[in-house]
């Protein structure tokens, strides 16, 4: 199902779901939930994992980190009263693992928010080196450019505005993974 | 100075800098979603040390993962030893990561590379 289903079907409430290989949550997402739900998707991730390369484990972990973080991170700094409802979802399918994040846009970060992904998704491999290791040491987006760089994935966006106005971010990152054991 | 003692939490490491000896030691896992909350009294303590350090400083890092804000504030921690180096003290990084973990290499890698400071690496 994609994030813009999802948020329509979850609208009335907050969720958080587990199944045996879904962590689902729905509602507001700051810097203290994210710790909590980053530790649920620690221990949840560790299960499936078993056999695969450190760097792979690690880098399917810290994609998840990235996403969440980033996520709460534009709420902290956007909302003062309270936060909007949010969408996490990490699934794990047969050689894939599916990380999906939707969030509320002010109308004002549109623009920005569009060019900065866009800009991130046109960049070549060396481009993309070089973006990284700049922004390790002084810029921004470092997070953002840590989840382009994740090997054999693919990060993809877009941005709706719904009925009501509202502008939603979507983001999804795929992974794909060798082996399994659950 | 007191040696600074922090004990490892769901997202952040141990700090264990013992201002006497000079043995410093950052252990575990760093992802918390507010870095700089944690990271900024290391720093402001490893600021005081490099003004009356012990005979010798080895740093050793041993970090099992990296969040991209925790990332940064690494930077600015090693920064904060500069001084030692200008100072011409006995002063080495040792870098420590888990055995296939090319992401935390890479990142000493640049810091050594673009601080200039003095690191060693060690696979575990």
């Amino acid at each position: 199902m994609q994030s813009q289903e999802l948020i329509e079907v979850e609208l009335e409430s907050s969720s958080l779901k587990r199944s045996s290989n879904n962590l689902f949550y729905w509602g507001p997402i700051g810097h203290q939930f994210s710790d909590c739900f980053l530790t649920m998707g620690n221990v949840f991730l560790q299960k499936y994992f078993e056999g695969e390369s450190v760097k792979k484990i690690k880098g399917i972990f810290s994609s998840f980190v990235e996403m969440v973080q980033n996520l709460a991170d534009y709420n902290e700094g956007t909302y003062s009263n309270g936060f909007p409802q949010s969408l996490v979802s990490i699934e794990v399918l047969e050689q894939e693992v599916v990380i999906l994040t939707s969030n509320m846009l002010e109308k004002k970060d549109v623009a920005d928010i569009e060019s900065r992904f866009s800009n991130l998704l046109s960049l070549n491999g060396s481009e993309l080196i070089e973006a990284h290791n700049h922004a390790i040491l002084k810029g921004q987006s470092l997070g953002l450019f840590m989840l382009k760089k994740m090997e054999e994935s693919k990060l993809s966006f877009e941005i709706n505005e719904n009925q009501i106005g509202e502008f939603w971010l979507n983001l999804k990152l795929k992974i794909k993974y060798g082996t399994t054991k659950n | 100075m007191e040696p600074l003692k922090i004990e490892p939490f769901l997202q952040t490491p141990e700090i264990d800098f013992d201002s006497n000896t000079g043995d410093f030691k950052l252990t575990g896992k760093s992802y918390p979603a507010d870095a700089i909350e944690f990271y900024e009294p290391v720093i402001k303590w490893v600021d005081e040390y490099v003004k009356s350090p012990a005979t010798r400083t080895q740093l050793v890092c041993e970090i099992e993962y990296l969040n991209s804000a925790s990332q940064k504030q690494i930077v600015e921690l090693l920064m904060a030893f500069k001084p030692l180096q200008e100072q011409d003290k006995d002063f080495i990084i040792h870098w420590k990561y888990e055995e296939g973990d090319d992401d935390i290499l890479s990142v000493g890698e640049l810091i050594e590379h673009e601080l200039e400071l003095p690191f060693s690496y060690e696979e575990f």
